[in-house]
């Protein structure tokens, strides 16, 4: 007896336009023709009416704030308040959430007060830091932080809560010191919920610096946007929320997604892992 | 010489109807590099009281002493799952317990690993493993720190038959290697004669019912047919410990009534 094995092809497998309907729903594809549709959208609305700048006009002020050194010098300085600010955030919310999750007394004494801190919108903080520091640096850094720690706070806590009680029983009978379970059972058992709370903490961060910069800065993102705003420019002041846009959605795909993708490469598979070396020393 | 010496122990647990004890009164000594079995029905306090021998749970009275050429004895725990790091790679799982991460630590997790038959593994997850291939990650784990006593918790409890046989003569290889004192506990009594010098049965109430002495010549295989007879054996003692318990509980029923 002998079988025959017939393979199904779809009708249009191999043509162009299948070629085309693969690519759309891939990521990149998906994700390019929303930009497309985006802009289109832009310049239509900057046909139809005169309050909109295009995507041209846009385009020409942004590149013009390249070849003149604002954006560099600008951007630069803000990412500078922005990395010691994130950077703390992530310290000392991280800590704090290990606090909140691990101990209910520090969860009734600090959980509610890091929910007040959840609901105070970053523009309050920009506006109260401006006034308690001034113009300068400190103002843009304290108000980063206090607009993204929250957010880390409660979702690290969320995570400690969820810290398997099988690994820290393991690791008592063994008696694994604490510092040694601290970066090995606690800080990537949180991680998952560390990642989310870090890309709120970006977003809410970023907001803040940017109005702290508006209103109490001769520098940054904020403050050059402002100024194309007070010189009522709208292509200036929209090429620097492009830029900001920009870096939001570049961070958010470049850097957390694959930091987030390397954290994670124990759940996928095989690839990965036969690239994973064991640890020189685990002591810590 | 390491030895463990459970003196009057008693385990009472507050419950909402009142005090529940969970060990009553339990005595004996393990001898240096013998392998005792702690056989019981489910709820005679088994597990409490290999918690309470390794130091998780604290007793209500009575004490426990672990002593290796006069010092505190060296513990090792392998658990009735597993209890891997998913996200450390199977070396480092290892490395976590060590107590110094040194060279030296690092040979012996290597010998460790070599010893279980997944040397190949070290770089692995733990999750690319088979669960019978996880739990001899979690045996290997507690054979690195090379301990004076080991205490087992039902550790193939969770496996399917033909793997937790291929695990119990890996164990029996690994410890006629070793010579470690172990404490094991199981609820099945085919396990424990093909794996002990000694049967301790737990009655339900957390009492000793019978201390078997096990003298069958090593390596021994479940099939074998003296293991047969004495689980038999076994087997035929906690149908009279049951039998015994359901009178006691009629009669006491007939007396309140």
């Amino acid at each position: 007896m002998t079988t025959t094995e017939k393979r199904v092809q779809p009708a249009d497998s191999g043509t162009t336009t299948a070629k085309v309907r693969h690519w759309l729903v891939r990521p990149i594809g998906a994700s390019t023709t929303a930009a497309v549709i985006f802009l289109v959208i832009w310049q239509l609305a900057d046909a139809l009416g005169d309050r909109l700048p295009g995507p041209i006009a846009v385009t020409a002020a942004a590149i013009l704030e390249v070849q003149e050194g604002e954006f560099i010098d600008n951007f630069a300085i803000s990412m500078q308040r922005f990395g010691i600010g994130i950077g703390l955030s992530i310290v000392i919310g991280t800590v704090l959430g290990l606090a909140i999750g691990s101990s209910r007394l520090l969860n009734d004494v600090l959980g509610d007060l890091n929910l007040v801190g959840l609901a105070i919108p970053a523009v309050i903080w920009a506006l109260l830091c401006t006034m308690w520091f001034g113009f300068g640096n400190t103002a843009p850094i304290v108000t980063i932080v206090l607009s993204a720690v929250p957010f880390i706070a409660v979702n690290v806590a969320a995570g400690a809560r969820s810290i398997p009680p099988s690994l820290q029983h393991m690791s008592g009978s063994f008696a694994v010191p604490f510092n040694r379970r601290l970066r090995h059972v606690m800080l990537p058992a949180v991680s998952g919920y560390l990642f989310a709370g870090i890309r709120f903490a970006v977003m809410s961060g970023w907001n803040g610096l940017l109005l702290s910069e508006w209103f109490g800065a001769s520098d940054g993102v904020g403050h050059r946007a402002r100024y194309w705003y007070d010189a009522n420019r709208m292509p200036g002041f929209l090429a620097w929320i492009a830029f900001f846009i920009l870096f939001m959605v570049l961070t958010d795909r470049l850097l957390l997604e694959r930091i987030s993708r390397k954290a994670f490469r124990w759940r996928d598979g095989d690839a990965d892992a036969k690239s994973a070396e064991p640890a020189k020393n685990l002591a810590g | 010489m390491a030895t463990v010496t459970v003196d009057c122990l008693r385990k009472v647990f507050a419950t909402p109807t009142g005090p529940q004890t969970v060990i009553d009164d339990i005595s004996f000594e393990v001898a240096d590099q013998s392998f005792l079995s702690l056989v019981g029905p489910s709820g005679c306090g088994k597990t409490t009281l290999l918690n309470i021998i390794s130091g998780i749970e604290a007793a209500t009275s009575g004490s426990v002493e672990m002593k290796e050429n006069g010092q505190a004895a060296k513990l090792a725990y392998v658990f009735q799952e597993p209890r891997l790091l998913p996200w450390r790679s199977v070396f480092d799982n290892l490395m976590y317990v060590q107590p110094v991460q040194d060279d030296a630590a690092r040979e012996r997790v290597t010998t460790a690993l070599e010893r279980v038959g997944l040397a190949h593994a070290a770089k692995k997850w733990p999750g690319q493993l088979s669960g019978g291939q996880q739990q001899r990650i979690g045996i290997a784990r507690a054979f690195s720190v090379e301990p004076d006593v080991l205490l087992m918790d039902e550790p193939f409890s969770h496996l399917d038959a033909i793997t937790a046989r291929g695990l119990r003569e890996h164990l029996q290889e690994l410890w006629a290697h070793t010579r470690k004192t172990v404490i094991f506990v199981t609820h099945d009594v085919s396990e424990a004669a093909e794996l002990s010098d000694r049967i301790l049965m737990l009655a339900p109430g957390g009492r000793i019912h019978e201390d078997i002495q096990v003298t069958l010549p090593r390596p021994r295989r479940a099939s074998d047919p003296e293991v047969a007879v004495l689980e038999a054996s076994v087997l035929r003692r906690f149908e009279d410990l049951e039998a015994a318990t359901k009178n006691q509980s009629a009669q006491l029923h007939s007396q309140t009534a």
